[in-house]
């Protein structure tokens, strides 16, 4: 049973590195990488409750992650609105006055 | 666990949040008090071991947190008046990533590690945008965006090795690992933590942020990212990697070894061609996280790799240090970042133009500086670990590198000046100039002076 959780949550891992590298769009590259920690949320919990002999420290684990994402999602939500202001676009591909 | 295991961490938080209420000026003086107090709190630590729990309190950690608390005070004071009077979060912010740096290298516990690197991040992502600018708002989106989606997979990497140790915090995790057969879950979760902790010291494949952030950034808070979230990163890479030490089938050194050969060759080549100097000083950075990575991987096997590897850090610090504060002063002066605008600028500025030098030829390695004896060290460090090859390979960079560094030094000394312009410092820039280029010095005629310190410092496991 481990298995299949342990793919799933690969599979959401890519599907959100997936859009991440390759959404323009700000808002949506921040629901990919959403997708990637809920992945390894999702991952915790089931390793939590196959493998591991105590299960708390796991499922504690999950709790820090969830508040990190917020946390994360709330300065990039408001640096996004920045870029809008100052670029009219949320558009990544449009942001780009610095290049190698 | 105690109270004094983060006294200085109250302090801090205690100076952050009350000067969140005050005006830009006082906000100002309370943050170097707070970090004041809080190396002289540090200092008089030196030599405790406190353990408790989540954190572990020993030289290794004291060490980092002198080098953390003193970069942000060297960048507080060095700030421009303009800057801290439109932006009255400045300091606080500053504070804040601080606070995170210091529990980062005092982390004993995966979960400690996760929280402590996102309020050391969270912070630095609004601070690369308080230039209020075009380019500073891209700075951040960039930094900010690629930030998270590399802790998110630094995150799944702590999961991997959650999984399959059983344990989060450090210590236990290593009995686990040395007791492991091999296991691809465990490798994996490895790197993928050594991924996400790449990312944050701008180690090569993971450095695509660094030249735009550090150029588009204002350049107080480039200076120290480049400095303090540098050492951050290396600190708790280093803790970690201990954890890792025992099994044979999981051989990391290699892998850095690579990474580092990677990192130095592509960050000086590139530095070569960059008209920008914040951006040559981040290509600069990314191939200096290569030579330090030399270290990083002969900790295995080598017993002096420990010291050798900090005192790098450390002489990186200081000098990138005195760089980019001069940046600071002669940007603010003429306007531009341009290398070509700084043409001649010796001729009427020679403190300044002294202090940048002596910056740029202690990251070049050049003798009676911090970094030539940062280098020999680490390289005499590696040849005894078996790793010629990365040494060669190391030589011939810091030839190459020789060349962009000297073309800045030459453009300021020898070239014709396209304007007049005396370059005037603040009275609180020119003692942060003198701190850091004083400690270049001190290091490269003295080392033992910082040797001896460096000697008492070792891994619990």
């Amino acid at each position: 049973m481990l298995g299949h959780y342990l793919i799933l949550s690969a599979i959401l891992f890519s599907i959100g590195l997936f859009g991440a590298l390759s959404r323009r769009n700000g808002v949506v590259i921040l629901m990919s990488i959403e997708l990637m920690l809920n992945a390894a949320n999702l991952a915790l919990v089931s390793f939590s409750k196959y493998l591991v002999s105590q299960p708390v420290s796991g499922q504690a684990f999950v709790l820090f992650i969830l508040v990190v994402a917020a946390a994360e999602v709330t300065v990039a939500l408001a640096i996004v609105m920045e870029i809008y202001r100052s670029h009219q676009t949320i558009d990544v591909t449009n942001v780009d006055l610095m290049k190698w | 666990m105690e109270i004094e295991t983060i006294l200085p961490e109250l302090v801090l938080a205690a100076a952050a949040t009350v000067s969140l209420f005050l005006s830009s000026r006082k906000a100002l003086w309370l943050g170097v008090g707070g970090l004041t107090a809080a190396i002289v709190l540090v200092t008089l630590s030196w030599g405790e071991e406190i353990s408790g729990g989540f954190l572990i309190r020993d030289n290794f950690s004291w060490f980092f947190n002198l080098i953390f608390l003193g970069s942000a005070l060297l960048v507080l004071l060095a700030s421009r008046l303009d800057l801290i009077l439109r932006e009255r979060e400045y300091p606080a912010l500053i504070i804040f990533s601080t606070i995170g740096m210091t529990l980062l290298s005092s982390s004993n516990d995966l979960v400690s590690i996760m929280l402590s690197l996102e309020l050391t991040s969270i912070p630095l992502y609004v601070m690369a945008g308080l230039g209020r600018d075009k380019k500073s708002a891209e700075a951040s989106l960039k930094y900010a965006l690629l930030g998270i989606l590399a802790s998110a997979v630094l995150i799944f990497g702590m999961v991997f090795v959650f999984g399959f140790t059983g344990e989060t915090a450090l210590p236990k995790i290593a009995q686990a690992v040395s007791k492991a057969e091999v296991n691809p879950g465990l490798i994996a979760g490895l790197f993928l933590m050594i991924g996400g902790f790449g990312f944050k010291i701008a180690a090569l494949p993971f450095h695509m942020w660094a030249p735009d952030v550090y150029e588009g950034a204002p350049t107080e808070v480039t200076t120290f990212l480049s400095t303090a979230s540098k050492a951050a990163g290396l600190a708790v890479l280093v803790r970690i990697l201990s954890a890792f030490e025992a099994p044979v089938w999981l051989d990391w050194g290699m892998v850095l070894a690579i990474l580092s050969a990677l990192g130095m060759t592509i960050g000086n080549l590139v530095a070569i061609h960059q008209t920008n100097i914040k951006r040559m000083l981040a290509y600069s950075g990314i191939a200096h996280t290569g030579y330090i990575l030399i270290g990083v991987a002969s900790l295995g096997m080598d017993g002096a790799a420990l010291s050798n590897t900090i005192f790098y850090i450390v002489a990186f610090a200081l000098s990138d240090m005195a760089s980019f504060l001069s940046v600071i002063a002669i940007s603010s002066n003429i306007g531009s970042d341009d290398i070509a605008d700084y043409a001649g600028i010796a001729r009427h500025s020679p403190l300044v133009a002294l202090v940048i030098s002596l910056g740029l030829i202690s990251l070049a390695g050049i003798p009676l500086t911090a970094g030539f004896l940062a280098k020999l060290y680490i390289f005499t460090g590696a040849l005894d670990s078996g790793l010629s090859w990365l040494v060669i390979v190391a030589i011939i960079n810091t030839v190459i590198s020789a060349y962009y560094y000297f073309k800045v030094i030459k453009v300021m000394w020898f070239d014709e000046p396209l304007k007049v312009n005396r370059v005037t410092v603040s009275f609180l820039l020119g003692l942060a100039l003198l701190v850091s280029s004083a400690g270049i010095l001190v290091m490269g005629i003295a080392p033992s002076l910082i040797m001896n310190a460096l000697g008492q410092i070792s891994l619990p496991f």
